[in-house]
């Protein structure tokens, strides 16, 4: 079982890193939206900072949307998802090993940029830190999100804008406890409510979504 | 094992591609489905692979349905279909391992570069696969059916692409598993005249 794992993990982390322009393009993309707000706001002030983590939490939101749509499209095209479903394991586990690689290539580097973003937005050390924290707990609930909706959507072409209707409102509630948590940092409070939140989030999201992602794509393949 | 099918039926488009379709494939026995385009070729192979459900009737794997033992089947049954399912980052080996490690079975490299050498491909071995043209990928996903050497095989216009000495080889090969007693069913609009034609059932669809 854990072999097995371990092989899809990594075999599609080879696919990734060995191209540049799969897994650099979202972080300049996410580089350059946070740029843009900096730009037009005025790099100075403390409107900025009051509202940077905040910029910073939609930008990844957006990014991730945007990475969603290619998780499973070459899959698709080159029969994988096939070998997949007809594997005697089962499909969730291998679904679970292909989302961890996912999340590794595609919300892992937003996150070691942080430091440089949140220096760019002219945030304090500790906001930066928590605002890796949340991510870092929230990111995996976003990803497993987004791994849902791209099976569920997998057999439309051109699915960007639709996923987008359907994924958005799935993650407000993420967005809400990521920007309350900075919030409370303001009034000097630990926000180890969110915290824990956003990790029992992420927790659920890991534990039930592959088995659903698992039925949408049998469903799509029976097509 | 044998793989029994009773009174299926397909339905797709508005109307059915085949209807109360009943046959049986022995060990040692290969299946030659053939029809014009559309006429369900890949949506029988599709089903008989467990990927897609049929509007009626049932797949029997022995004595049980296909359905009700999945992973005791997958493990018996090989699948190619249209695409190849090979990575395009990934060279002709590392797909040959990812395929062999998610179906159960050991990895030697040894062999695989024989069975790629035996189709002029060893000098592609270890370049990543988006460099090799359809039809070398095509055979690189037959080797790797060769090499998990599963009792059944369904396969999916298997020789599209290849060239003629490939295609010679390959059918060698087919001949050796139907004489392990093993089970091959084919979708193809040529005939295939490589086999006797006492261990061959056609069916004609549309």
């Amino acid at each position: 079982m854990l072999k097995v794992f371990c092989r899809c993990f990594f075999s599609d982390l080879y696919v990734v890193f060995r191209s540049t322009r799969e897994w650099l393009s979202p972080v300049l993309f996410f580089m350059i939206f946070v740029a843009l707000f900096g730009i037009g706001l005025g790099f100075d002030g403390q409107q900025l900072i009051q509202i940077s983590p905040m910029i910073i939490w939609v930008a990844f939101l957006l990014t991730s949307l945007f990475t969603t749509e290619s998780i499973f499209r070459a899959d698709l095209e080159e029969g994988i998802l096939e070998q997949l479903a007809l594997s005697p394991y089962p499909l969730w586990w291998l679904l679970l090993a292909k989302s961890f690689a996912f999340w590794i290539a595609s919300s892992l580097p937003l996150m070691l940029l942080m430091p440089f973003v949140g220096i760019m937005m002219q945030l304090p050390v500790k906001e930066i830190i928590l605002l890796v924290v949340t991510l870092f707990l929230g990111s995996p609930a976003i990803t497993m999100v987004g791994v849902l909706g791209a099976t569920l959507t997998i057999t439309l072409p051109r699915s960007g804008i639709f996923l987008g209707i359907l994924l958005l409102p799935l993650y407000v509630p993420i967005l809400i406890l990521g920007q309350s948590a900075i919030i409370n940092l303001f009034s000097q409070t630990l926000p180890l409510f969110q915290i824990a939140l956003l990790g029992a989030i992420s927790l659920l999201c890991i534990t039930l979504i592959p088995h659903a992602a698992a039925a949408a794509l049998k469903t799509a393949m029976n097509e | 094992m044998i793989l029994n099918v009773k009174r299926l039926a397909c339905y797709k488009g508005n109307k059915y591609l085949f209807r109360d379709l009943n046959f049986s494939v022995s060990p040692g026995q290969l299946l030659l489905i053939q029809g014009q385009n559309g006429s369900g070729k890949s949506s029988l192979l599709k089903i008989l692979a467990g990927l897609s459900v049929p509007e009626k009737g049932k797949v029997y794997w022995g004595s049980d349905t296909i359905w009700k033992q999945r992973d005791k089947y997958c493990n018996q049954m090989s699948f190619l279909g249209h695409k190849e399912g090979m990575k395009r980052n990934l060279t002709p080996i590392e797909n040959i391992r990812d395929l062999l490690i998610m179906a159960e079975l050991p990895t030697h490299e040894e062999k695989m570069k024989q069975i790629l050498a035996a189709v002029q491909l060893q000098a592609h071995a270890h370049y990543p696969c988006y460099q090799l043209s359809q039809g070398q990928r095509r055979k690189v996903a037959l080797c790797a059916l060769l090499v998990k050497q599963k009792p059944l095989w369904l396969l999916d216009e298997p020789f599209t692409a290849l060239d003629k000495e490939s295609i010679y080889h390959l059918q060698q090969r087919f001949i050796e598993h139907l004489r392990q007693n093993g089970m091959i069913v084919i979708a193809s609009h040529t005939a295939l005249d490589f086999i006797d034609l006492n261990d061959m059932i056609t069916i004609v669809l549309g």
